[in-house]
């Protein structure tokens, strides 16, 4: 990866997580979906990024959201979860789609790879992410439910956001055709 | 040994996983039992800063209700200041009049019914007021962040009021922002009485109810009557909001045959929506009230 794609990352990481902390964090649809379109920034690292440290990045990241949400942990634990099934999530989308659609890919986006397997990874990863956050702040087992509800609303806001922001900024080079 | 190593070696990701997963947890645990970092919340300040700018450039889109909310207050506050105002003229038509009777009754001594009470007494409560920069509702634990902090003479459990009520307890400062813990956190409970009878009781929040913000009341017992309806005031035993602080309404009251306390649902006054500027309360004599309690306890 050039000097280029660390100033894409680096942009990418500024702008999702400016608009998770200002913007995204005021806005809550029929009190139950919320959006962390942050997450998108951890969707978008590269795939060569060695596991380890994607997963640093990931805890990293998550805290400092953390903070502005006064719940220490909470999002840290959720984005290294979701980092850590990042491969299986790959697999499942190399699997679902023709062959060789992630070779010379770096970075997964909907310009790269399209529409659909860029749907498959992005969902599997966000409701990950969604599952443990919500599960994880609730801490009670008599509020399933309503912590299921929670997930599968804010799953699908977050999932919406974060496509039309690929539509939006797409800082991913176009690959080659 | 070696087997060992390559094993650990081999799944390392895994352990760094379960190593990363375990920090976070453990962040999770602990500050839900302590909650006193400054440095992990909203009030650290780089945090603190980013959210006052957001504050400030969102202030512009709802200027018109704040103002009109303000003027509210206002209002009330003028009505407040003329009923104290004939109060007080009404007092010093009635001591002077005394005044003139201890005249005629042969010039006795007028200190004697001078006002003996110690002026101090009135003012062991301090109200700093604060601006809130960041505000949720909708979450599982909800916090508030003020811009102001230790630097203000904010300070950890201090509580938070607004003119419609309580708002919850500081939870962390750092030297320009505090966090609160809202009324709307599982952790919150409040000493409370019921304005009419003067029962003693705690409330905790319940749940979100489409506009309304439903508590509970707990501990109130089944002998004592409880009329829908009801205000809810805190109780000076807390020592965190001033007395008589409104807390809420008595919305519904259950009572089973088999219950020792009623099951009483209120809805909180306080709009946690539009919260805009709230006062923290310093309670001068909190420590040594604190001292003195700890003090008869150990005595024990």
């Amino acid at each position: 990866m050039g000097s280029k794609g660390i100033t894409a990352q680096l942009i990418n990481f500024l702008l999702y997580t400016a608009l998770q902390v200002l913007v995204m964090r005021n806005i809550v649809l029929f009190d139950v979906s919320f959006c962390y379109v942050y997450v998108a920034a951890l969707l978008l690292l590269p795939l060569n990024t060695p596991q380890m440290t994607s997963m640093s990045i990931a805890f990293a990241l998550g805290l400092f959201v953390d903070m502005f949400y006064s719940t220490p942990g909470i999002n840290a634990a959720a984005c290294v979860l979701m980092m850590f099934l990042r491969p299986f999530a790959l697999k499942m989308v190399s699997s679902s789609s023709q062959s060789g659609l992630l070779e010379g890919v770096n970075v997964l986006s909907v310009t790269t790879v399209g529409f659909r397997p860029f749907l498959i990874y992005a969902s599997v990863l966000i409701f990950a992410h969604h599952t443990t956050l919500f599960f994880v702040e609730a801490a009670r087992a008599n509020l399933f439910f309503q912590t299921l509800q929670k997930v599968v609303a804010s799953g699908l806001f977050t999932l919406g956001i974060v496509v039309i922001s690929q539509y939006l900024f797409d800082t991913t080079p176009q690959r080659k055709r | 040994m070696r087997k060992l190593l390559e094993l650990l070696y081999r799944f390392r990701t895994f352990f760094f996983f379960l190593f990363l997963e375990g920090i976070a947890i453990f962040m999770v645990i602990r500050f839900n039992s302590y909650q006193n970092s400054a440095f992990l919340n909203s009030s650290n300040a780089l945090v603190g800063a980013i959210l006052e700018t957001g504050d400030n450039v969102s202030d512009y889109f709802v200027l018109k209700e704040r103002n009109q909310g303000l003027s509210g207050d206002f209002a009330q506050l003028e009505e407040e200041y003329k009923r104290l105002q004939s109060q007080h003229e009404e007092l010093s038509r009635s001591y002077s009049r005394l005044l003139s009777m201890t005249d005629s009754l042969g010039g006795m001594d007028s200190t004697l019914i001078a006002p003996t009470v110690p002026t101090d007494t009135f003012v062991s409560l301090t109200y700093i007021p604060a601006k809130v920069i960041s505000n949720s509702v909708y979450h599982n634990q909800n916090f508030i962040t003020l811009n102001k902090g230790a630097n203000d003479s904010l300070a950890p459990n201090m509580g938070i009021i607004c003119p419609q009520g309580v708002v919850g307890k500081i939870v962390a400062v750092s030297d320009n922002y505090a966090t609160v813990r809202s009324v709307l956190h599982p952790k919150t409970i409040i000493s409370a009485q019921i304005s009419s009878s003067k029962v003693i009781g705690s409330v905790k929040w319940k749940e979100r109810e489409d506009d309304k913000v439903l508590g509970q009341l707990l501990y109130i017992p089944r002998h004592v009557s409880v009329q829908v309806g009801d205000t809810v005031i805190t109780s000076g035993y807390n020592a965190v909001y001033p007395e008589g602080t409104p807390i809420g309404i008595i919305e519904e009251v259950h009572l089973k045959d088999d219950q020792t306390f009623h099951d009483i649902t209120i809805n909180f006054s306080t709009d946690f929506n539009s919260l805009y500027y709230v006062y923290a309360v310093d309670h001068k004599r909190k420590q040594e009230k604190e001292e003195l309690e700890k003090a008869t306890q150990d005595g024990l």
